[in-house]
């Protein structure tokens, strides 16, 4: 590789870099607890196991879990319940202060054998919640989601200019040298390079598909503006129903219709996810993939019949698979803890990267650096010394 | 992991600059690949696959240089 490319490969690298890393460190350091975001809630009682009950096979009626969930909020509207396939032992309903509104303001946990209440999730709240703001939007709402997403490209960036610089770096060193008899910046140079070309394809992977997660918003904006408003658009001009009508009914209807699916969650008419006459079920299939993918099915709310049931456009699709791939909660404990610790080695990958840029700007740095590498890399070096003046 | 193939008389995988990478970036892919497509078996393979660069990453940083 000519010193030319070189030069402007370490300029992709260092700027890409210094740009995103405090964001970068940010994201590594909160996204490590929210890993086990799941068992941490469990643990600290925020969510509830349904109790063993033995002799119980029934089913409560899911319309009358609605009502319940009603009355505990009688200013409020339902705006979706949701279900878990691994957990079939209960419902859990969402309500806000309107059914479109942004937030929720009460999530309840129904036992579906008994009908009764097991908890209330405690929204906005707890360390755990700060962390997932500061991971997702830093609470600055949709302009920050968007704004780490950008450091997220960065980080794209970063990481081919790095693999690419690896090359020069390493033509004259064995894969996995770490030169400890040198002075600590070669040291910190080689494990920068060792970890990060380790873990890079995680780290791609984790880092592009939090990109695409940055886009849920727009992306779910454009399915309901287009897909959905294609749905339902026979139904415009005509009121909305009354207040007698069946999520029960409505759910049975949706899953008569895809067989062998289960429920994601079902939104209410009125819901940004449905239309102010339908219910919109969210149905997924039952093999590891398709069950991380949606099917929407939409029930006219008066007669409970099925009208429309449609595929997930490809932009959806491509940002329901990038879910688990940057959650890492699709293989069970053991995975996430595999997910973690190429977390921390992606911490010190950054952190390396930081000493490395600031050790460059100390003239003691820079002679013992040049030297060593003068002898070592010529080209690589005469780079990055053309780079530095 | 990386076998150093030397002590059989070959030349070295480590010597090569690509081929331990290229390596690595097939096993990681199976590894996040496979937990996604399949249960089981797939969940194994996944979080195994995905161990080998943390293994090799804490191996070679460990060791002495060379």
């Amino acid at each position: 590789m000519s010193a030319r490319s070189i030069k402007a490969w370490s300029f992709v690298h260092k700027w890409t870099s210094l740009i995103a890393t405090l964001f970068l460190l940010m994201l590594c350091v909160t996204g490590l607890p929210l890993i086990f975001y799941h068992e941490i809630d469990h643990w600290r009682g925020a969510s509830v196991e349904p109790p063993e009950l033995d002799g119980v096979t029934g089913t409560a009626s899911l319309d009358a879990i609605v009502a319940d969930a009603r009355s505990r909020r009688p200013g409020d509207a339902v705006q979706y319940v949701a279900a878990d396939p691994d957990e079939p032992e209960v419902w859990y309903v969402g309500l806000g202060e309107t059914a479109d509104a942004p937030e929720l303001t009460a999530y309840y946990t129904y036992d579906s054998r008994t009908g009764a209440l097991l908890g209330e999730y405690p929204l906005n709240e707890g360390f755990m919640y700060v962390l997932y703001r500061l991971h997702y939007d830093m609470y600055a709402g949709l302009p920050g989601t968007l704004f780490l997403g950008l450091m997220g490209l960065m980080l794209v960036a970063s990481l081919v200019s790095g693999v690419v610089l690896y090359g020069p770096f390493m033509t004259k060193l064995k894969f996995g040298t770490v030169r400890r008899d040198r002075s600590p910046r070669t040291r910190w140079l080689d494990l920068h390079n060792l970890l990060g070309i380790a873990t890079v394809v995680w780290v791609l992977v984790v880092g592009a598909t939090g990109v695409i997660n940055t886009l849920a918003i727009p992306i779910f904006g454009q399915w309901q503006s287009t897909e959905l408003a294609a749905m339902t658009d026979g139904y415009t001009g005509t009121p909305p129903p009354a207040d007698e009508i069946s999520v029960e009914r409505a759910l049975a209807a949706a899953l008569d219709a895809v067989p062998g699916s289960s429920l994601s969650f079902i939104a209410f008419p009125g819901n940004e996810y449905a239309s102010p006459h339908h219910f919109a079920a969210f149905v997924q299939g039952s093999t590891p993939l398709t069950s991380k993918l949606l099917t929407p099915v939409l029930v006219d709310a008066r007669t409970n019949v099925v009208t429309t049931q449609g595929e997930m456009p490809w932009y959806v699709t491509a940002l329901l698979l990038s879910q688990p791939l940057h959650f890492g909660d699709y293989g069970g404990m053991a995975l996430k803890i595999v997910w973690a610790l190429l977390d921390l080695i992606a911490i010190v990958v950054l952190a390396s990267g930081v000493v490395l840029w600031l050790g460059k700007r100390s003239p003691a740095g820079v002679r013992s650096d040049a030297a060593e590498r003068g002898a070592r890399v010529p080209e690589a070096a005469m780079a990055f010394r053309a780079e530095r003046t | 992991m990386i076998r150093d193939s030397r002590r059989h008389g070959g030349r070295s995988v480590r010597d090569s600059t690509w081929a331990a990478p290229i390596v690595l970036a097939i096993v990681s892919a199976i590894g996040l690949t496979a937990a996604l497509v399949a249960d089981g078996v797939g969940d194994v393979i996944g979080w195994a696959a995905l161990a080998v660069p943390v293994v090799v990453a804490a191996w070679y940083s460990r060791r002495s240089s060379g």
